[in-house]
């Protein structure tokens, strides 16, 4: 098993004194990830590969003035961190100097984190790993369609922890499941994933049949042209507009001009109304729905953060290096990124809808054009021609090119469900837009 | 199954060491500590009833020095070691890894591995069978004069303060980034087939990007260097035009800003540089022809492929002149070794021959699935605590046999665009369609670059793209690209891996990325 907390503060706190004890000037940080991880795949109605381990992350960043380096090594005995302290120093040293480099961060109080932790998780046998595989391979086997997934677990402790007396832990236990299920003629694809803290709360039951349904219902779909429609995203699909938005949400790369959100002039757009009013992003690693790290790889406290507030962008993600040359207040770094709930049920996002599109997930997005936030990407695994507020038939799917500012500016309905994205700290509801473009048709089933 | 005894593991390391051109320093396989981790991991998986099984001692270290405008803004030194076991108990794989290189937890692993292969047994439908591979004992490294490793922190950053300059002096370019990684991957593998290999990789990924800001309308352009990671020494960079190419890349970032958005959109001759066709080879024949992804073993996240078993041998992938090959032996390749992570010696074949579908890529575990007697040796694990499974090798175009060039290539072109670098890049899930930018566009005319352009994406399907290639290049241009971290697999995997070509011209479906009209 992983590290307690107080071993990994204890093993961080002896890799700050070797440094120290080589070089009494410098300036050190060290942050511990001390976990396991465990998964098992299943492919083609069977278990093809699993993999268990304990590993060790540390990484050490030194200073010496204004020079600065980072190390990391997996070995941790004692030997292993004389080593790494020798490493990271002898590399500071030699490092030129960095006229933006600003001292370690010292002592912090981190907000009080919401649980992160289940001890029946951390410990689960790899046998449970591959009952949830089994029960997958069986609903699949049981509607004659062929399934393949993933199930994750990982259970984990960091310290962190600096020579200006920062000291620092969490623990989180977590278990992953996402598959895949395919019609045997290879016409219809669907897939479900959910992330939990417990594993009591995987129902891999549940997953592996909404997996199979929307197989089932996408089977040999419908020619429909490229054009833009009214769209409704579910909430993998929806997740990725907030993720590529947070992305673009830089301090520095807005004050420097190279940034959707700069302001013609100079400046960036801060206070501005860009999106629709239903639209506010928040992170909230201490509230018990987005539970996470309350504090960042630096050591900075993370309380919570809201950056667009009902359209207007309220946030930056700032270093504190930028934040000091711009009067500014650091934002931390947070690790997950939430679209806060609207009212619409699903039956009122559907029925606003007289001929659109629902897409149940995008697949390789990536930026296109930045200058207007515009993406490209691809639907798949269940995408329906929608009429009259009602899923009428299966359709192809699509290649897409789309702003996501102007995405969220048209959105015009948001569910009043947010469940977990990804990870547990990223939460995003159903979102309905108008006008999105659906460039280009692709074959892919 | 065979364990090796220490005695037998000396006597396999004199042999290779013999018989191999081993670097001053290297031959590790005296080491006795790792010797008995190797022996006793096979030994302990024996016991435990495995009736294949592997150990491969794997280390990583990645050095990173990455410079701001002006400044160094980082130096980093990464580095990872441990041991993963990988067993076949009733016809099951399991793995297992811990990152303390003892015997003890060596042993520990393999019976860990063993556990893990019974509880999948229950959920398998055909137990697994590895096509026979001889067993190998040999030593093979990167050939190389410098060490990157070896060479100064403050020279690297030097050379990168000055592509940074040199880019800096441009006017209207207003910033700078450069970086160079060095990686190092040192691996032994031993397995129960009486195989010992150890292998020593260094890799270069050296890049620089130029940007340039108009503030007053709020636009901004980038230009990144179309130079490609290499499996090489220091000399390499030293002699590469990293340094020499700055200026130019600094001067069309501010061409680029200034250029036209495309206008001309629709059905259009492009003119491909290696620089940009590299990537599209990689998406649109490099992942497809995946064995594993086309039999749907990658169905739940990187997706299956349009190129499945049905279709080998009778599918047109692409125009007469169009042959495509996969080659785990190509020199300065980033996916070249000598042997695999299934202790497999490295090949090259056929893809696509003169555009019939002809090959895919397979490991010992898939040859079988294909009715091929042997593996063509695509196993790959990123570190010691990844599962081996099938990754790409370089995957090239091989150039025409007439010594045609881009100068010749837009010669013969009325209208279209000549792209070069990467930009944006997207396929989907099957491999059908995809889209990619790039960093320079230039448009042709009658024979003649008119003018540069900006805003510009070509959209195409992988099998009309490749059937509609009209002219390539020849030799002279054949060049490598490259991506350094390619990713497939659940938890996700990275695999280095070099792609070459001569320019080539094709046709595809030019759009404007910022008209919200045609895109």
């Amino acid at each position: 098993m992983p590290l307690e907390t107080r071993e990994a503060a204890a093993v961080v706190g002896e890799v700050l004194a070797k440094v120290k004890k080589l070089d009494r000037s410098a300036d050190v940080r060290a942050s511990l990830w001390s976990f396991r991880s465990a998964n098992t795949r299943f492919a083609r109605n069977e278990v093809t590969t699993s993999g268990e381990g304990e590993e060790s992350e540390l990484t050490l960043s030194v200073a010496v003035g204004k020079r600065h380096a980072q190390a990391t090594s997996n070995q941790v005995d004692g030997a292993g961190l004389t080593a790494l302290a020798a490493r990271a120093l002898a590399l500071a040293r030699v490092a030129p100097e960095d006229p933006e480099y600003l001292p370690v961060v010292g002592a912090q109080k981190a907000p009080a984190p919401a649980p992160t932790y289940d001890e029946a998780t951390a410990k689960l046998p790899s046998q449970a790993r591959a009952e949830a595989a089994r029960v997958a391979v069986e609903a699949a086997r049981a509607k004659g369609l062929t399934i393949a997934g993933f199930v994750s677990g990982f259970t984990g402790t960091w310290a962190l922890g600096t020579s200006a007396g920062l000291a620092l832990q969490y623990r989180q236990s977590l278990l992953s499941m996402s598959a895949t299920a395919r019609t045997s003629d290879g016409t219809g694809s669907g897939w479900a994933q959910a992330s939990v803290l417990k594993a009591r709360e995987l129902d891999a039951a549940k997953l592996a049949g909404v997996a199979c349904e929307k197989a089932a219902l996408s089977r040999s779909p419908r020619r429909l042209e490229p054009g833009r429609y009214t769209v409704l995203l579910e909430p993998a699909a929806a997740a990725e507009l907030v993720r590529f938005t947070h992305e673009a949400l830089d301090a520095r790369s807005a004050d420097e001009g190279r940034s959707f959100f700069s302001k013609p002039g100079g400046g960036k757009r801060l206070g501005e109304q860009l999106l629709s009013e239903r639209v506010t992003l928040v992170s909230n690693p201490t509230g018990a729905s987005t539970p996470g790290a309350t504090f960042d790889e630096e050591g900075l406290p993370l309380p919570g953060l809201t950056w667009v507030d009902r359209g207007v962008v309220k946030a930056f993600r700032t270093s504190r290096f930028w934040a000091k040359k711009t009067g500014g207040t650091p934002s931390g770094n947070y690790g997950g990124v939430s679209l806060v709930a609207g009212s619409d049920s699903w039956e009122q996002l559907l029925s606003g809808i007289e001929r659109g599109v629902l897409i149940t997930r995008f697949w390789y997005t990536n930026w296109v054009d930045p200058t207007t936030l515009t993406i490209t990407g691809l639907t798949r695994d269940g995408t329906f021609l929608v009429e009259q507020g009602k899923v009428v038939a299966a359709v192809n799917n699509f290649r897409f090119n789309e702003s996501v500012a102007q995405a969220f500016a048209r959105c015009d309905g948001l569910g009043r469900e947010a469940p977990a994205v990804g990870a547990p700290e990223s939460r995003c509801p159903a979102l309905r837009t108008r006008e999105f473009n659906l460039a280009s048709v692709s074959e892919a089933v | 199954m065979p364990a090796l005894s220490r005695r037998s593991l000396l006597q396999a390391s004199a042999a290779a060491l013999a018989v191999s051109r081993v670097a001053e320093g290297r031959g590790l396989l005296l080491e006795s500590l790792l010797q008995d981790v190797c022996a006793s991991a096979l030994e302990a998986a024996k016991r435990s009833g495995a009736t294949y099984a592997d150990v491969r001692i794997h280390r990583r270290r990645n050095e990173t020095v990455s410079v701001r405008d002006d400044h160094v803004e980082g130096v980093g030194d990464d580095e990872s070691y441990g041991v993963g076991v990988r067993v076949l108990v009733d016809g099951a794989w399991g793995f297992c890894s811990t990152s303390r290189v003892q015997v003890s937890q060596a042993q520990a692993a393999a019976k860990a591995a063993c556990e893990l292969a019974r509880a999948n047994a229950r959920v398998l439908q055909s137990k697994v069978e590895l096509a026979p591979e001889p067993a190998h004992v040999d030593v093979w490294q990167t050939p190389l004069e410098k060490d990157p490793f070896k060479i100064p922190i403050a020279d690297k950053a030097e050379l990168l303060l000055e592509v940074s300059r040199a880019l800096l002096a441009v006017p209207g370019v207003s910033y700078a980034t450069a970086s160079l990684e060095s990686r190092l991957e040192w691996k032994l593998f031993a397995n129960s087939d009486g195989s010992l290999i150890e292998q020593s990789i260094t890799r270069l990924g050296p890049g620089y990007e130029a940007t340039a800001v108009d503030e007053k309308s709020s636009d901004f352009q980038t230009r990144a260097w179309d130079g490609a990671g290499r499996q090489a020494g220091y000399e390499w960079l030293e002699q590469s035009r990293f340094l020499d190419d700055a200026r130019q890349v600094g001067e069309e970032a501010v061409q680029k800003l200034k250029s036209p958005g495309i206008s001309a959109l629709g059905n259009k001759h492009l003119i491909l540089s290696p620089t940009n066709l590299w990537l599209t080879i990689h998406e649109s024949v490099g992942h497809p022809t995946e064995l594993d992804r086309a039999l749907g073993y990658e169905a739940n996240l990187a997706g299956t492929s349009f190129a499945t078993p049905d279709k080998l041998g009778k599918l047109k992938y692409g125009s007469e002149q169009v042959t495509l090959y996969a080659d785990k032996t190509t020199p300065g390749g980033l996916a070249t070794v000598g042997y695999d992570d299934d202790g497999v010696r490295t090949q090259r074949w056929n893809l696509v021959e003169r555009g019939l579908f002809v090959g895919y890529q397979t490991t010992r575990e898939q040859a079988g699935w294909i009715s091929e007697k042997a593996s063509r040796g695509c196993s790959y694990a990123q570190d010691h605590k990844s599962v081996p499974f099938q990754r790409m090798p370089n995957v090239s175009l091989q150039p025409g046999p007439k010594d045609l060039g881009v100068k010749d290539l837009i010669a013969a072109t009325d209208d279209g665009v000549y792209i070069v670098g990467n930009g944006s890049w997207s396929i989907d899930h099957q491999r059908y369609n995809f889209q990619f930018g790039g960093q320079m566009f230039f448009e042709v005319k009658k024979g003649k670059v008119t003018r540069a352009l900006k805003d510009v994406a070509y959209q195409s399907n992988s099998l009309e793209f490749w059937s509609s290639l009209d002219l390539l290049g020849g030799p002279a241009e054949w060049k490598l690209g490259a991506a350094f971290d390619d990713g497939k697999g659940e938890p996700m995997q990275s695999n280095p891996v070099s792609h070459g070509c001569p320019p080539a011209r094709f046709k595809a479906n030019l759009i404007n990325t910022r008209s919200k009209k045609e895109a």
